[in-house]
């Protein structure tokens, strides 16, 4: 059977092809990314001013716990493994992901969790509420009785394995399936980000797995966590996940970010080796700044969480300075790509600043379990790794579709995303300060408090048209197409040597692997055809 | 560093961790979370131990692709997965209908070892 009709068969359901497994979980993240939107502008509603009550407590905690996990587990960690399953076997010259069946499997895995998550919202007793954190005693079936935590557990457990499996094939795609020329240190910044990326995947997701476990045991008997190391021991293995999957959330737009920069600059990135290198220490440190987020429990080692997470600002700072030094000099194209990259860079540092702010013990004593948090880390999701994603997904939507996405709508998107990210988000470091709790259904009218809150709503509205005008930016550029052609952008990477969208096996005589001399194989190639 | 390998950095990688574990042992963490990220970064250890095995015994096998295949048996497997899942969040007799996917992917599996034989 010849290698395409081979990869037919299977249609989209059963099909081996990286490229649809990608294009397949990209989909489901999209869509549970509308749904979960759909959660946090309720919420946002309830809280626009005081005393509402637009939804009871009991749903409002379901609305932050699906919305907060959903986010997590089944959106932007799925969308981070999309990319790096479509992208890393073309950036690297290979011709399949390796063990496909074990991504597609992965796929499976993170479909049912997704289902799985969702259907609490339809038993008796509702989806779960006890935050994404589940902790002890607010999970357990003294507390949250009902099949809807049940459901969340086996829907998390199955959506971080299949995360796990989707991460293993990437890496042994990067380490093994590498085109003839390609060495490590020609691969591109995009793939050496997904490779941090899966390293810690495989080194932390596991710890997820296993606090999973814990909470099976302590629903079937509550009373093992009565006892202090199944509390603290619980937290450490939750959060030695749950910080690095922030950076499973952030590094592949990241990587994005810079590949976008340094196309639309029309040169390398600059400083590639001291890049990866920060790459590869940020991952390194990211797995040694857990108990951070225990400060409050007076049980963790301040000194040291306070180190590695203040270390963690010189490879950030490298990273910076890599894209500062990209753009500065150059003849900058102002595509929508690149508007997104370019909104990440000062929004990223807002979340990346404050969470400096967090990771400081007597700071965190003050802000802890407040909004100032929900705006730190929503600066880093939205501000920075959202905003990444977008820059992604403009710069190589022509690529996985062969279709142009419109760049007025691309361009509306971005600017009402940029005011509705910091008016939803600016005000409730202001709420956080002035002593707003997070996961609180209605709040006193203190002086300031529904002022905010009330501003907060608004953005939260305009980030909901944003998403609008993106959705009905994609539906129509599908629906009236055009071309893009194998290149629109003059990309840089060997993604953009073969056609749009790439054929079954990525290469082909009539695209052939081109020879990789450096990380910009195809700049290489323009450059010394003018010469 | 132009000769780096995968499973260099894989190795490298999960080195790094250890310094840092190292670290979190000299400021008297507790035994449980030092134990927690000492496990992480032997498990890293390990996979690239694995890796670097690979590359050296087997590796033109790790860099074949060996065509596409069908993905049938990772749909069965998920079903089989949701449908266990099920019987763990309600009853046990929910697990019953998972025989069914289960039979037909071991089928599915037993099919290709054979075929992979002749």
């Amino acid at each position: 059977m010849a290698p395409d009709s081979a990869l037919r068969t299977g249609g989209w359901l059963g099909t081996s092809d990286h490229k649809r497994i990608a294009i397949m979980t990209m989909v489901t993240a999209l869509i549970l990314f509308f749904g979960m939107g759909a959660l946090a502008l309720t919420m946002r509603a309830q809280l626009a001013q005081p005393d509402l009550h637009i939804v009871s407590s009991h749903v409002y905690d379901q609305l932050f716990t699906i919305h907060g996990s959903g986010m997590i587990y089944l959106v932007m960690t799925p969308f981070a493994m999309a990319f790096g399953m479509y992208l890393v076997p073309l950036q690297v010259g290979a011709p399949a992901i390796a063990a496909p069946r074990l991504a597609m499997l992965g796929f499976w895995l993170y479909l049912v969790g997704a289902v799985a998550i969702l259907t609490g919202f339809t038993v008796v007793g509702g989806a779960a509420s006890s935050g994404w954190t589940a902790y002890v005693p607010l999970s357990d079936s003294l507390y949250t009785p009902g099949h809807g935590e049940a459901l969340w557990i086996f829907g998390t457990f199955c959506a971080a394995t299949g995360t796990i499996l989707m991460a293993g094939t990437i890496l042994w795609t990067a380490v093994f399936k590498r085109g003839p020329t390609m060495t490590m240190l020609r691969l591109p910044i995009f793939t050496w980000s997904m490779i941090a990326t899966v390293l810690m995947v495989l080194g932390a997701f596991p710890s997820l797995l296993a606090a999973l476990t814990m909470l099976v045991i302590g629903r079937m008997d509550p009373s093992v966590f009565t006892h202090n190391i199944w509390n603290v021991g619980y937290q450490h293995l939750f959060w030695f996940y749950g910080h690095p999957v922030v950076y499973v959330m952030f590094f592949p737009f990241v990587g994005a970010v810079a590949e976008v920069l340094s196309t639309f600059a029309g040169r390398p990135f600059a400083g590639y080796k001291p890049t990866v290198l920060s790459l590869l220490g940020f991952a390194a440190l990211s797995m040694s700044v857990w108990g951070h987020h225990m400060f409050t429990t007076g049980q963790a080692s301040d000194g040291y969480y306070q180190l590695t997470s203040t270390l963690l600002t010189v490879p950030a700072g490298i990273e910076y300075f890599g894209m500062l030094a990209t753009l500065i000099g150059a003849r900058l194209r102002f595509e929508v790509p690149m508007l997104f990259a370019l909104g990440f860079i000062p929004q990223f540092l807002i979340g990346g600043l404050t969470g400096i702010m967090v990771a400081t013990p007597a700071l965190d004593y003050h802000f802890q379990d407040s909004y100032f948090v929900v705006a730190h880390f929503h600066y880093t999701l939205i501000g920075g790794s959202l905003f990444g994603f977008f820059a992604g997904f403009y710069f190589w939507f022509p690529k996985v579709t062969g279709v142009m996405l419109r760049d007025g709508l691309g361009r509306l998107h971005f600017w009402l995303m940029v005011v509705g990210t910091n008016v939803t988000f600016g005000p409730m470091f202001a709420s956080g300060i002035l002593g707003m709790p997070r996961r609180v259904s209605t709040y006193y009218g203190v002086p300031g408090l529904a002022t905010l809150n009330l501003i907060s709503t608004i953005g939260a509205g305009i980030l909901g048209l944003s998403m609008v005008a993106f959705a009905i930016n994609v539906i129509a550029s599908l629906s009236f197409r055009r071309e893009s052609g194998p290149d629109p952008w003059r990309g840089h990477t060997l993604e953009w040597a073969t056609s749009s969208p790439p054929p079954p096996l990525n290469f082909t005589p009539e695209w052939p692997f081109v020879k990789v001399t450096s990380f910009t194989p195809l700049l290489d190639r323009r450059l010394a055809a003018l010469e | 560093m132009s000769r780096l390998s995968g499973p260099d950095v894989v190795a490298l990688w999960g080195g790094a961790n250890g310094v840092l574990v190292a670290i979190l042992l000299g400021y008297g963490e507790s035994a449980f979370a030092t134990a927690l990220y000492a496990s992480s970064a032997a498990l890293i250890e390990l996979i690239a131990l694995s890796t670097w095995w690979v590359q050296r015994r087997h590796s033109a096998w790790a860099a074949s692709s060996p065509g596409p295949r069908r993905s049938r048996p990772a749909a069965l497997a998920g079903v089989v997965v949701a449908l266990a899942g099920c019987a763990g969040v309600w009853d046990w007799w929910l697990a019953l209908p998972a025989l069914f996917p289960a039979g037909a992917l071991v089928g599915e599996l037993a099919t290709e070892v054979r075929r992979a034989r002749s």
